[in-house]
């Protein structure tokens, strides 16, 4: 699905959150050249929105008064891959996991700063626009060839054992995006390997050893404690 | 004694009987009969003192039967010779009765007194728990309430018409003040909300095994925003296997300690990370160039609300290091301070490589 622009060429964003003031503060912050708001303060209002108003973005809180937020997503999730931005508060880390899994795209902890937001929505934006098959990935001294699984860091080629680079790969196509433990080793080991995490935890080291400069402070692949890992898009100046 | 029922009580009563019947059966040979009396009215004064007066008073009858039928000729029988007798028996049960209301008074009083003096101490450590809980309410709502000064202070300056006439410089110095006491605001009610979940024993740890380089990574790109330029060196042995932690827990704990090294220590000072093990332990420890913890009130440090005496005014709410404590407590492991010889604070955590099962 491509994003939809009005005659403006604004953006849409659905806002589903039952506080007044921070949909309030929400709408004075985003209402702008860029993007076009609409709110709603209940689950069952927010998917009814989401299916009349069809947005390019949603920001979604995940305590909602009638229904859980999770539901949420799922609902949305059996028609639309609408981007779905959870906003939570800093406890609920099992919360933002199980929003990830059932297909959110990215999380907010409560209380956010704008900037921060919009850097979210962009990217979320970004992603839903991007060619789908770019041959290659450029992220400040990283390149990957993805056609040729060539893997470069300031432009020396190094070498990457089959699994570590699938799981570049992934993060690339990912780029931006969080991927929770149970989604990745999914993804590259099996299902038989969703509980395994010590496995997604070497390998994930042993990689930041091959691609970051100092891999006990990673820029690449930055770890979201209690989450999952995101792969940082890092300007190519 | 005091838990023991009525008919336990009778029971000791009668045993104490058969056990001075048993006595003076011993020394019968060498006695006149009225001298055993003696025997029985200890038994007496014994049941007075530990069993109370009721059942000493019947020790007395019990004691006066026994001592009939056992030892006054003619011997097993209840009939008596000697008429004499009937004023040995008749004495022994008033100085039986005397002797048990006496003595049960005074177990009584003795025991009111216990207990008056249970509910002294009882009182005593409520008025200190109020008292504490007092303190602990004023420096909560203090420091809730003094970014809250600033932040209001600061944007209703700029929401008023006079806000216009507000150079730009006056305008940005005031949204900032806002901005970062918000930020105070919110670890402060952070920190809160961590205290009262380690003090309400609501811990879930989520354990997994876990990358420690990866850990001191988050808990420094945490602290980066306060950090600015200050040099932080991280010690890691080469190799460390995965350590089986609740990641998210731990990396506020680094974060709390990192916290405190840059707000106690001089901007210009590097702050160290340490990471080694041995067989059974995971020992990491942060150590800044600060000015250390008089050596007195090293063990305080880990305290709810305790924050070192310094010149100058710094922004903690004193919940930090509690807030480590507990978290790491909850591990199986433990924190201590201690200061570095060449000045500075040195704080070591020690977690157990193997984490048990109970408690995850």
């Amino acid at each position: 699905m491509t994003p939809t622009h009005d005659s403006h060429g604004q953006h849409r964003i659905l806002v589903i959150d039952d506080e007044a003031a921070i949909r309030r503060f929400l709408h004075a912050a985003l209402s702008s050249e860029e993007f076009s708001l609409h709110e709603a303060e209940s689950g069952h209002g927010g998917l009814s929105a989401a299916a009349a108003f069809r947005p390019d973005v949603i920001l979604l809180d995940l305590g909602l008064p009638d229904m859980d937020g999770i539901e949420v997503i799922r609902r949305i999730r059996e028609w639309s891959d609408v981007p779905v931005i959870v906003l939570s508060v800093r406890e609920q880390e099992d919360d933002k996991v199980a929003a990830l899994d059932a297909g959110a795209d990215d999380y907010l902890t409560k209380p956010f700063g704008v900037g921060e937001l919009l850097a979210r929505i962009r990217a979320a934006l970004r992603r839903t626009l991007k060619h789908a098959d770019e041959p290659v990935f450029r992220s400040d001294e990283l390149m990957v060839d993805l056609t040729l699984r060539h893997v470069y860091t300031d432009e020396t080629e190094i070498q990457l054992t089959p699994t570590e680079y699938d799981l570049l790969r992934l993060f690339i196509t990912h780029a931006g995006k969080v991927l929770t433990h149970s989604q990745i080793l999914k993804q590259i080991w099996g299902v038989a390997y969703q509980e395994q995490s010590q496995v997604l935890r070497v390998t994930i080291s042993n990689l930041r050893k091959k691609i970051e400069r100092d891999p006990s402070r990673p820029r690449h692949i930055t770890t979201e404690p209690g989450v999952g890992y995101r792969l940082k898009i890092q300007d190519c100046g | 004694m005091k838990s023991f029922s009525d008919a336990t009580r009778y029971l000791f009563s009668f045993s104490l009987v058969a056990f001075a019947t048993i006595i003076c059966e011993f020394i019968r040979p060498y006695l006149v009969p009225t001298n055993m009396v003696m025997i029985y009215l200890l038994a007496v004064v014994i049941a007075a003192a530990k069993l109370g007066r009721r059942p000493a008073i019947a020790t007395a009858f019990i004691g006066v039967v026994a001592f009939d039928f056992f030892f006054v000729p003619p011997r097993l029988t209840f009939s008596v010779t000697d008429k004499e007798y009937l004023v040995t028996f008749f004495g022994f049960i008033v100085v039986g009765v005397i002797i048990s209301s006496l003595v049960a008074k005074v177990r009584e009083q003795s025991q009111e007194q216990a207990r008056l003096s249970r509910q002294a101490e009882q009182t005593r450590i409520l008025q200190a728990q109020y008292n504490l809980e007092r303190a602990l309410l004023n420096s909560i709502s203090h420091d809730l309430r003094t970014p809250l000064v600033s932040i209001k202070g600061a944007i209703s300056a700029l929401k008023d018409e006079e806000g216009d006439r507000l150079s730009s410089h006056a305008r940005r110095e005031l949204m900032e003040t806002a901005y970062d006491e918000a930020e105070r605001l919110n670890r402060f009610v952070g920190n809160l909300l961590d205290m009262s979940r380690i003090e309400a024993g609501a811990i879930r740890l989520k354990v997994e095994p876990c990358d420690i380089q990866e850990l001191v990574g988050c808990a420094l790109a945490a602290m980066e925003p306060r950090m600015g330029d200050r040099e932080v060196l991280a010690e890691l042995p080469a190799g460390l296997t995965l350590v089986p932690l609740d990641m998210v827990l731990m990396t506020q704990v680094l974060v709390n300690l990192l916290d405190n090294a840059n707000k106690y220590a001089s901007p210009q000072s590097p702050i160290e990370i340490r990471v080694s093990t041995d067989d059974d332990w995971l020992h990491i420890t942060v150590s800044d160039r600060g000015p250390g913890v008089p050596e007195p009130e090293l063990a305080r440090l880990f305290d709810k609300f305790y924050r070192i005496a310094v010149p100058e005014r710094v922004g903690g709410t004193g919940l930090g290091l509690s807030i480590c404590k507990g978290f790491v407590e909850a591990h199986g492991g433990s924190i201590s301070a201690k200061n570095r010889d060449a000045g500075g604070l040195t704080i070591e955590i020690r977690l157990p490589m193997q984490i048990s099962r109970e408690g995850i």
